[in-house]
């Protein structure tokens, strides 16, 4: 009786198993990057550059990965990318409410981007301001499980909102890679999981360009947190 | 004469039995009263349900159901046998507490007013937590040393849940900080005060259950020592500090198989 309970209990918890392993992520990548090179037609408008960009980086990560074998990358990364000014963290960071990127479940708008602008920078000054940002992130993100990141002030419309979901996601990937804490890479595999079912329908392109960007580096963070 | 009383999950945890048995034989110990979780609330079990998926109907299953006779590895204690050695006659807390006639009350919240109203009544000296969420300030003031509770963890490294799992993750060359830690309840996860703790050796062929089947009556058994420590007065809590530990959360399934294969090859 003990044994079929529990039996039961494996094939029950199989079939609702929602998390993905390293394959069917390289796989949904693998296919979607081709899918998107396909779609994508001239990427020398300059409307492109980002999605170029983004592009030029899966394309350089999946070497890395062994997912592709050639290493001419069709993309270059000579678009240019907008250059983050000290002045424009200071007033980011001017507009926190106590210095915190979320309140009340709401979560200030370019979080993701600017807590990961200010960590690369490694100043002393800011070391404590990320660190209780993140592990607020962190603790929001595990919480509220598939209700968090419903929230940005200023209001996201639909499309700015997975921009900013998915910087969140980046940023915790990155933290887990740079600060050796696999609790960051953990949050960012549960996030994906939730995030998959939306990107299985989803055909905006910079949307999914962002999305296979994340999924391959995390695949990149849990091969280097665990080789 | 210390004064204690007793929260519980469920009204037939073993854990709780235990340490209620346990309590009430040591010389100076009284337990005044105990307040049991009714296991009936759809939204707890809703909410349960998102974060600990099927590992709560396994939980509540082995539990609940086959009170602690599913998971059985090896000729070590565990709860169950603990019972037969202390001599406990009791399937349920309800029968423990009628044959002593102790007070005890059924809530669906241990932090509701009814709660707390039964509690300041009793006036404990001391709380002893065995399971059943979350506890608030209303019933963290009421006793006049504290809420205690023992974690299956090493405070104040490791904080919250799958601690386990995650100090088998995060092992390098060394050994994995695995233990168990008493310790006073305050509004954070896990903390409070410091009491006492216990390294929990691993053995060969261990799993992250029979690593958790060994720890139960030790931890029984480390709530006792604390509670008569503190009738005794000779043991003082040390506070932790933010930055001593860090608070973990649960474990998704692709670093649980990284942490688990850890284990299989004895780290």
């Amino acid at each position: 009786m003990i044994n079929f309970s529990h039996r039961w209990i494996d094939q029950v918890e199989n079939a609702f198993n929602r998390s993905h392993s390293g394959n069917q992520v390289r796989d949904f990548v693998v296919i979607n990057y081709g899918r998107v090179v396909k779609e994508l037609g001239d990427v020398a408008d300059p409307k492109k550059a980002e999605i170029a960009q983004d592009l030029w980086q899966i394309h350089e990560k999946m070497l890395v990965l062994g997912w592709v074998q050639t290493k001419k990358n069709p993309f270059n990364n000579h678009h240019p990318v907008k250059k983050i000014l000290q002045i424009d963290l200071r007033a980011w960071e001017k507009g926190l409410r106590e210095g915190k990127v979320i309140h009340a479940g709401i979560v200030k708008a370019g979080a993701g981007f600017y807590l990961d602008q200010f960590a690369i920078q490694k100043k002393a000054l800011n070391e404590s301001f990320v660190a209780d940002n993140l592990e607020q992130l962190l603790k929001h993100v595990e919480t509220r499980r598939e209700k968090c990141l419903l929230k940005f002030d200023p209001i996201a419309e639909e499309k700015s909102l997975w921009f900013e979901r998915l910087n969140i996601v980046l940023l915790f990937i990155r933290t887990s890679h740079r600060k050796k804490d696999p609790r960051f890479l953990n949050a960012a595999l549960k996030l994906n999981d939730w995030y998959f079912s939306h990107f299985q329908s989803q055909t905006d392109i910079p949307d999914m360009v962002r999305f296979l960007l994340v999924l391959v580096e995390q695949e990149l963070a849990f091969k280097e947190l665990f080789p | 004469m210390i004064k204690v009383a007793i929260l519980a999950p469920i009204g037939n945890s073993l854990y709780s039995l235990n340490t209620a048995q346990l309590l009430a034989q040591q010389k100076d110990v009284q337990v005044t009263g105990i307040v049991v979780r009714t296991p009936w609330n759809l939204a707890r079990f809703h909410s349960e349900f998102q974060r600990d998926g099927m590992r709560l109907i396994r939980k509540i299953l082995n539990k609940w159901l086959f009170r602690g006779k599913s998971l059985t590895f090896g000729s070590e204690e565990t709860l169950l046998s603990q019972s037969e050695e202390i001599n406990l006659k009791e399937k349920t807390l309800f029968e423990w507490a009628m044959n002593r006639d102790i007070p005890i009350l059924t809530v669906s919240d241990h932090n509701q007013p009814d709660s707390q109203l039964f509690l300041e009544k009793l006036a404990p000296d001391l709380i002893i937590f065995t399971g059943g969420g979350l506890i608030r300030a209303n019933i963290l003031g009421i006793p006049r040393l504290g809420v205690l509770n023992c974690h299956s963890g090493w405070l104040p490294e490791y904080r919250g849940m799958d601690v386990i799992e995650w100090a088998m993750l995060e092992a390098g060359q060394s050994k994995p900080e695995v233990g168990i830690s008493l310790h006073f309840m305050d509004r954070g996860v896990d903390t409070g005060p410091i009491l006492l703790r216990q390294k929990v050796e691993l053995k060969k062929g261990d799993t992250f259950e029979s690593i958790r089947q060994r720890m139960q009556p030790m931890m029984v058994n480390l709530i006792i020592k604390g509670v008569c420590g503190l009738r005794d007065r000779p043991l003082k809590a040390k506070p932790q500090r933010p930055g001593d530990g860090k608070q973990y959360y649960v474990m998704h399934p692709r670093l649980q198989a990284v942490a688990r294969s850890k284990i299989n090859n004895g780290i």
